[in-house]
């Protein structure tokens, strides 16, 4: 949208995506999974981006590595600066050169991202000897440092995926992501298929190693608990759209788009455990038939007339802070 | 695993004992006269009693049965009605033609029938892919004694290239022998290995292959492959024993000397003992096949061999 109101750049830039735009076209149907995305993280920083579940958050995620489903999922328009370099130019060479380099991430579902037919030290030993042109022996010796380092013994690298527990497989693949030192580590949702125990231990990780090789992070989660704990700046995401963007600070504390407010009233209260749960009210909107207008107004409790005639603009409220929602159009001060 | 394979070996034994029992119950239910054909026109009352006390046929039904067990687990097949030889000779001169033909068709079909599989799996909205399904299954729906046919008016009559029937010839009268059992097969082994794949490369672990850097060849090489190899070995290994079955119209149709056709022959003339010889046989290739499958199964798939470790097949 608006990248000139941009506050200038003071840190060198590790990604950045410009009004991405990916729709999932078969015949019969076009899901419009992303509408115009923009995301910038600095060099060292982590971002959330957070959503519900087809918010177009993995979509996003699996288009920074140029791996969006072939042949449904189409790259209709935008860009994605990875370094300054767009991904969306590479040739598949050059594609194979970031994958696992530059760029790893962590997929969300551990009991399905390894191959069930392979070591686990075949599996982090492969990215090596593709990246770092190491021999085999070497790929090996190198996977068991690294396996060590997220905290399973090196002895068993001998073994499958089969003969680990989950929270042992999520760390299989986090090992899988570090292991060539990425500048930007994508985090799909890492602790979504673990039990809470493991999700803290496996978060801790990632937060250690990332501050340890000082990387970039974009973290996708629902939980707003992992953003409050990991991430620098945050980003929700509705109906592919970035609807605001903050600081921490910004979007805990001075949340301004009516959807945020909802995410975090939907959060249950210790404090007032008789008081009822406030979900926010019906679905997110069918893909392939999105309202007009601001895609969140049939849900908004301060929706007007013209929320369901144009797409609010992005608005800068102030130099971290801004937002897609008509209440801002005449004010900077909080509707809410 | 050497106790799995010991254990399956034994397990074999009850298995063709019983394909002995109903081979065996079905011969003696099948209506005629084996003497009728041994003794042709010099056929009588007479004549056909001694026969028949000779060959220990005036025996009850269990007692014949029991005799020719006790028999079989010695190695002795008995001896045929029609040319008094051993049929364990028999058997063994004509089974190694039969052995080559299975195997060469086999062979015929995993070279081709997988790589074309695997390729229109990977590639499924591809021109070639969706020839290959429509070669697939005429594949499928072709006989094989016209195919056989086809084949020999093509190579043989038209072209020249190849002979028609026997084994003179070594290795060039067994392509088409081959071509014309194999080529059903190869239809479904391509099939199963398409759709195979493409359930195995849509995999989230094909994603975390690609999302590491791996060259898309080695994605399908190194990950897809192995993943999707069970359903076409379990197919390989079933098509064993229609192989078996196809043989027999295979060695008919291209006069190959080899059990199938000696199978046929002795239905023809009542020859009790050869046609039971046969499909002992059979069965016990299928058998030995079906242990060669579950032991191939162990290392395709790391976590079928931890079970016949722990010994919960």
């Amino acid at each position: 949208m608006n990248m000139e109101m941009k506050k200038p750049n003071e840190q060198q830039t590790t990604l950045e995506i410009k009004n991405l735009v990916i729709h999932y076209i078969s015949d019969d149907e076009v899901v419009k999974a992303v509408n115009g995305v923009n995301i910038e993280i600095k060099a060292g920083k982590t971002l959330g981006l957070v959503g519900e579940t087809g918010a177009g958050k993995t979509t996003t995620a699996l288009s920074i590595l140029n791996l969006v489903p072939e042949p449904q999922g189409k790259i209709l328009s935008g860009e994605i600066l990875l370094e300054g370099r767009s991904v969306l130019a590479m040739s598949e060479l050059e594609l194979e050169a970031i994958r696992g380099d530059k760029v790893a991430m962590i997929f969300q579902d551990p009991m399905t991202s390894l191959n069930p037919v392979h070591t686990v030290g075949d599996q982090i030993a492969e990215s090596i000897e593709i990246h770092r042109k190491v021999s085999k022996q070497e790929a090996l010796k190198q996977a068991k440092e690294m396996l060590e380092l997220v905290g399973i013994p090196s002895e068993r690298s001998n073994e499958y995926p089969f003969q680990f527990s989950g929270g042992m497989k999520q760390r299989v693949v986090i090992a899988i992501a570090l292991t060539c030192n990425p500048n930007l580590l994508i985090a799909d949702e890492p602790t979504t298929a673990l039990d809470v125990t493991i999700q803290a231990q496996v978060l801790k990780l990632i937060n250690e190693l990332r501050q340890k090789y000082h990387m970039s992070m974009l973290m996708i989660t629902h939980d707003l608990g992992i953003v409050a704990e990991v991430c620098d700046e945050v980003s929700i995401a509705y109906a592919g759209r970035i609807i605001e963007h903050g600081t921490l600070e910004d979007i805990f504390d001075h949340m301004r788009h009516p959807y945020t407010k909802g995410l975090f009233d939907a959060l249950p209260d210790i404090g007032a455990r008789r008081s009822e749960l406030k979900p926010v009210k019906g679905l997110m909107p069918d893909p392939t038939n999105l309202p007009s207008g601001c895609p969140f107004h049939p849900r908004c409790d301060y929706a007007m007339e013209v929320c369901s005639r144009s797409v609010p603009e992005n608005k800068w409220l102030s130099e971290t802070h801004c937002v897609e929602c008509h209440l801002y159009t005449d004010t900077n001060e909080s509707m809410l | 695993m050497l106790k799995f394979i010991v254990k399956r070996l034994f397990a074999m034994i009850p298995v063709v004992l019983a394909v002995t029992f109903v081979v065996f119950t079905i011969m003696w239910f099948v209506p005629g006269d084996p003497t009728n054909i041994i003794l042709g026109n010099e056929w009588t009352e007479a004549a056909s009693a001694r026969v028949k006390a000779e060959l220990g046929l005036d025996r009850s039904f269990l007692v014949q049965f029991f005799h020719y067990t006790a028999n079989l687990v010695q190695g002795d097949f008995g001896i045929s009605y029609i040319t008094r030889a051993p049929v364990g000779e028999q058997l063994l001169a004509r089974f190694p033609n039969t052995l080559e033909v299975v195997l060469g068709a086999m062979l015929f079909c995993v070279v081709v029938g997988v790589p074309i599989g695997v390729y229109s799996g990977v590639k499924p909205y591809s021109v070639f892919s969706n020839l290959t399904m429509v070669a697939g299954l005429l594949g499928i729906s072709f006989p094989i004694f016209w195919l056989g046919l086809l084949l020999i008016l093509l190579f043989s009559v038209h072209l020249g290239w190849l002979p028609s029937s026997g084994l003179e010839d070594g290795f060039a009268s067994f392509i088409l022998p081959c071509l014309a059992l194999g080529g059903n097969y190869m239809a479904n082994i391509m099939r199963i290995t398409r759709s195979s794949m493409l359930e195995v490369i849509r995999q989230d672990y094909i994603r975390t292959a690609k999302a590491k850097g791996v060259k898309a060849v080695d994605v399908v090489i190194k990950h897809a492959l192995q993943n999707s190899m069970m359903p076409t070995i379990t197919v390989i290994g079933m098509d064993i024993g229609t192989l078996l079955g196809g043989v027999v119209l295979t060695e008919t149709v291209f006069s190959i000397p080899g059990t199938g056709r000696l199978l046929l022959e002795s239905i023809n003339k009542r020859d009790t003992p050869t046609v039971i010889g046969c499909l002992v046989i059979m069965a016990v290739c299928i058998a030995i096949s079906n242990l060669i499958v579950d032991i191939v199964y162990a290392y395709v798939d790391p976590r079928i061999k931890a079970q016949y470790g722990a010994g919960k097949d």
